[in-house]
C-alpha cells in the first residue's frame, strides 16, 4: 500500500493538496461552533444528489411536470423519501446559513480584513433564496403554482422595466411550458453553477484568513491551545453533519416526505402559501395596500440585503468582543425577530382562520384524488386536471350537475330527491308510504298516487318488489313473490301499473325494471314514453342532448348511489 | 512523552470515527438511491394495450402482390405516468399469397432493431442498417441478422385484417418474447 502512496503522490502530489488542505493550525482548539460553513457543504452536496436523481424522473412541461413528481412520489421506489429528503434539505440549509451567520456575526467574523467574504456569504443567502423560489414552481402543483405567481407578480410591479422582467423571468406573457424550463434551467443549471463558484471563493477566502477564533482567549493561549483542522476540527464538523442528517432523515420519515398538492389549475381559486422563509414577507404585505404594498414588497429584501451587506463597514471598532458591539448585534438581532415575528404571526393567523383550514382540508382531499387516479390510470396527455377525467362516472357526474341537480336536489327541486341512498330498500319504503311528500312528488303536478296501507311484513314485501326492479343482486326471491301477489291483490297496485315492461298508457308509470341500469337509460330520454309518465310528465327528455352510452354511465352512477346513505 | 502518546492515540481515534461516521451517512443515502435508480429495471414502465389492431380491408391487399408496410396503433398506452390513446406501437410488413392467405412480420429487424424496408428491385425485405435482407417469406438471405423475420399474429375478421404487435429479444437467434 505505501508503495502504491508513493507511486500515485509522485504522478498527483495528492499528499501536498491533502496537508493543505487538512492540516491547518485551529489557533484556540477546534469547537462546534465552526462547524456550520462545513454542514452547509454537506447540505449542498445532499441537495445536488438528491436533486441529480429527481432530475432523472422529472419532466419540465406544462403537462407533464405534475405527472412525473407524482409518479416519483406514489410509484418510483422510495421517491417520496428522496424528494422529502429534497426539500426537507432545503429548509436545512436556510437554517444552518442563519444559524452560521449568526455565529460569524457574533464571533465578528465579518470584520476587517474578511469584509469580502462576508459579502460572499450574504450573496449565496440571496442564491439559496431563488433556489427556493425556482424550486418551488417545479411540481407544478397547486400551492408552487400560485405561490410562484405572488412571487412573480412582485417583479412585475418594480419601477420601469417591471413588466419587461417579468416576462423575462416567466418566460412570456402567461404561465406555461417556457416558465417552467426557464425555472427548470435556472434551478439545476444556472444556480447551482453560482452558488459552487461562489462556495470556491468564500472557502478560498476563508483559508486566506483563516478562522476567527474566541474571542475570550488571549493572543498566548490561542496559541497554547492551538489544534490541527484534520481531524480535531474535521471530527466535530463531521458529528455536526451526521446529527443534522440524522434530524433530516427522521423529520422525513416522520413527515412522510413532502406534500404534493393537486395539478395546478388556472381556473381555480387557490388560497397559497410560500415556504415559510418566505413568510415574513408574506405576511409584511398583508399590513400594505396601494403604492405602499409595492414598495414594500420590492424594498424590504434591498433594504435587508443593504443592512447585511453593510455591517462590516458600520462594525469598525477595535475588538471583537460582543458586548463592544452590541449595537450592531441589536441591530441585527432586532432584524431576526422582525422576521421571525413575521413568520409566527403568518402561521398563527392561518391557525385560527377556519375558512383558510377548511380550504387546506379540501385541498388535501383534491390532491390525494388526484394523485389516487394517477396512480391507477396514469394522466392523460392533455395533463394536469385532466387526471380528474380518468375518475369513474366523472362524466355522469358533470351531466348531473349540468342538466339534473338543479331539479333532484337541495330545496329548489322540482322532481324526487336524487342524493345518496336512491333506490335503496330505506328509499322505497320512504317512498311507498308517502309518495306525494315535498321529498318525492310532493314538489310536481303528479300527485293521484295513494300511501301504501301494508304495515309490517306485507310493506316489506312490496319493498322488495320494487326494490328488486332495479336489478339488486341482494334482492330476497321468496318476499318479492309475495310482493307481487300484494302488487295485484290487496295492495291494490296493479289498478294503476303494470310491472311487466311493456304495458303502456296506464295512470302510473310501468314499475318493470325501474331503477336498472338499461330503463333509466332508455327512461332519462324518453321519461314522458307512454311507457312511463306519458302526458303527465314534467322532466324533460334527453334523447337529443345526451347518447346512449352518456345516458347509461349516468344510470349507472345513479344505480352506484343506492349503497350511500339516505337523506333525510 | 506519554502525553504525547495519548494525543496520538486519540488523534487516531478522531480519525477512525470520523470516516466511520462519514460512511454511515454516505450507506444510509446510498441505498435509497441505489433502489430509486433501479426502480425501472424488471418493470413494464411502458404498456400497450396487446389485442389484435385492425389495419386495413383485406380486399386491399392483392393476392401475390409487394408487401404493405402498415401502422400498428394500440388503442392505449401507459408511459411511466402518461396515459395515451391510439399511439403508434410499430409497424409491420403484411402480405397475401396467392392462395389468399394473409401473413404478417414485424418491422423490427431481428439484428438490432432497425426498421427494415421492402427493395422492390430485388423483392426481398432490407435492414437499411446493417445490410441484413430477408425474403418475402421472412428467411434471412444476408447479412448478420441471427434469424428470419418475426412473423405477428394475423387473423382476417369481417373483412378487415388484424394484427397483434409483439417485441421479441433482438439478435439471438431463437425467437424468444421481450
Amino acid at each position: 500500500m505505501p508503495r502504491l502512496g508513493d507511486w500515485f503522490d509522485l504522478r498527483a502530489g495528492h499528499r501536498r493538496v491533502l496537508h493543505l488542505a487538512l492540516d491547518e493550525p485551529l489557533a484556540g482548539g477546534a469547537s462546534f461552533a465552526y462547524t456550520f460553513g462545513s454542514i452547509l457543504v454537506f447540505l449542498l452536496l445532499l441537495q445536488i444528489t438528491t436533486g441529480i436523481f429527481l432530475a432523472m424522473g422529472y419532466s419540465a412541461s406544462a403537462t407533464d411536470a405534475w405527472s412525473s413528481v407524482a409518479y416519483i412520489q406514489d410509484q418510483v421506489t422510495l421517491g417520496w423519501f428522496v424528494r422529502g429528503l429534497h426539500s426537507h434539505g432545503a429548509s436545512a440549509m436556510v437554517i444552518i446559513a442563519g444559524v452560521h451567520l449568526l455565529q460569524t456575526a457574533v464571533y465578528g467574523a465579518y470584520r476587517k480584513p474578511r469584509e469580502l467574504n462576508w459579502i460572499v456569504g450574504v450573496l449565496m443567502l440571496g442564491l439559496l433564496l431563488a433556489f427556493a423560489l425556482t424550486g418551488y414552481l417545479l411540481p407544478w402543483d397547486q400551492t408552487g403554482f400560485w405561490a410562484t405567481k405572488v412571487a412573480t407578480g412582485i417583479a412585475g410591479s418594480s419601477p420601469v422595466i417591471g413588466t419587461q422582467l417579468q416576462e423575462a423571468v416567466q418566460g412570456g406573457n402567461e404561465y406555461g411550458n417556457l416558465t417552467l424550463t426557464r425555472f427548470f434551467g435556472l434551478h439545476v443549471l444556472v444556480l447551482p453553477g453560482a452558488l459552487i463558484g461562489l462556495v470556491v471563493v468564500h472557502v478560498l477566502l476563508f483559508r486566506k484568513h483563516g478562522h476567527t477564533p474566541h474571542w475570550w482567549l488571549k493572543e498566548d493561549e490561542l496559541r497554547r491551545r492551538s489544534q490541527p483542522f484534520w481531524p480535531d476540527q474535521m471530527f466535530r464538523d463531521m458529528v455536526a453533519m451526521a446529527a443534522v442528517f440524522a434530524v433530516l432523515v427522521v423529520v422525513n420519515l416522520y413527515t412522510g416526505g413532502v406534500q404534493l398538492d393537486a395539478p395546478a389549475d388556472p381556473s381555480s381559486s387557490f388560497d397559497a402559501r410560500p415556504e415559510w422563509y418566505f413568510r415574513p414577507l408574506f405576511q409584511a404585505l398583508k399590513y400594505f395596500t396601494g403604492s405602499m404594498e409595492q414598495i414594500v414588497a420590492l424594498g424590504a429584501p434591498v433594504v435587508i440585503g443593504g443592512v447585511l451587506l453593510a455591517l462590516p463597514f458600520v462594525d469598525r471598532g477595535p475588538s471583537n468582543s460582543p458586548v463592544r458591539r452590541w449595537k450592531e448585534l441589536a441591530a441585527l438581532g432586532l432584524l431576526g425577530v422582525v422576521l421571525g415575528g413575521l413568520m409566527v404571526i403568518s402561521f398563527l393567523e392561518d391557525k385560527s382562520d377556519e375558512r383558510y383550514q377548511k380550504a387546506v382540508a379540501e385541498s388535501e382531499e383534491r390532491a390525494r384524488e388526484a394523485r389516487t387516479l394517477a396512480l391507477e390510470h396514469g394522466v392523460p396527455t392533455a395533463g394536469g386536471p385532466t387526471v380528474y377525467t380518468t375518475a369513474r362516472f366523472f362524466r355522469a357526474r358533470a351531466i348531473w350537475r349540468e342538466d339534473c341537480a338543479g331539479c333532484h336536489e337541495g330545496r329548489e327541486r322540482k322532481g324526487p330527491e336524487i342524493g345518496p341512498g336512491y333506490n335503496s330498500r330505506a328509499w322505497v319504503r320512504d317512498f311507498l308510504k308517502n309518495p306525494s311528500d315535498k321529498r318525492f312528488f310532493g314538489v310536481t303536478g303528479i300527485n293521484e298516487m295513494k300511501p301504501v296501507k301494508q304495515e309490517g311484513a306485507d310493506l316489506d314485501a312490496l319493498v322488495e318488489l320494487v326494490y328488486s326492479q332495479t336489478g339488486a343482486a341482494d334482492a330476497n326471491p321468496a318476499l318479492v313473490e309475495r310482493g307481487k301477489a300484494l302488487f295485484d291483490g290487496d295492495g291494490n297496485c296493479s289498478n294503476c301499473h303494470s310491472i311487466d315492461g311493456k304495458t303502456e298508457e296506464e295512470q302510473g308509470p310501468n314499475l318493470g325494471g325501474r331503477g336498472s341500469a338499461e330503463v333509466l337509460t332508455e327512461f332519462i330520454a324518453r321519461p314522458d314514453h307512454p311507457r312511463w309518465f306519458g302526458k303527465a310528465n314534467e322532466m324533460p327528455t334527453f334523447y337529443n342532448k345526451y347518447g346512449g352510452l352518456e345516458r347509461r354511465e349516468l344510470a349507472e352512477w345513479l344505480i352506484s348511489l343506492r349503497g350511500g346513505h339516505a337523506q333525510r | 512523552m506519554a502525553e504525547q502518546g495519548a494525543s496520538e492515540s486519540r488523534r487516531s481515534f478522531l480519525k477512525a470515527a470520523t470516516m466511520a461516521l462519514g460512511g454511515a451517512v454516505g450507506v444510509v443515502l446510498a441505498v435509497p438511491l441505489v433502489r430509486y435508480f433501479l426502480f425501472p429495471v424488471g418493470r413494464k414502465v411502458v404498456s400497450s394495450s396487446s389485442e389484435p389492431v385492425d389495419v386495413m380491408a383485406e380486399s386491399a391487399l392483392v393476392a401475390g402482390g409487394p408487401p404493405v408496410q402498415v401502422a400498428l396503433v394500440a388503442a392505449q398506452q401507459r408511459d411511466a405516468w402518461v396515459s395515451r390513446e391510439k399511439v403508434a406501437v410499430g409497424s409491420a410488413w403484411l402480405s397475401k399469397d396467392e392462395a389468399g392467405r394473409v401473413t404478417a412480420f414485424s418491422a423490427v429487424c431481428p439484428h438490432l432493431g432497425c426498421a427494415i424496408g421492402y427493395d422492390d428491385a430485388s423483392s426481398s425485405f432490407r435492414c437499411p442498417c446493417h445490410k441484413s435482407a430477408f425474403g418475402r417469406n421472412g428467411i434471412k438471405q444476408a447479412g448478420p441478422a441471427k434469424r428470419g423475420m418475426d412473423p405477428l399474429p394475423v387473423k382476417v375478421e369481417s373483412g378487415r385484417v388484424k394484427v397483434t404487435f409483439l417485441r421479441f429479444r433482438p439478435d439471438v437467434s431463437e425467437r424468444t418474447p421481450a
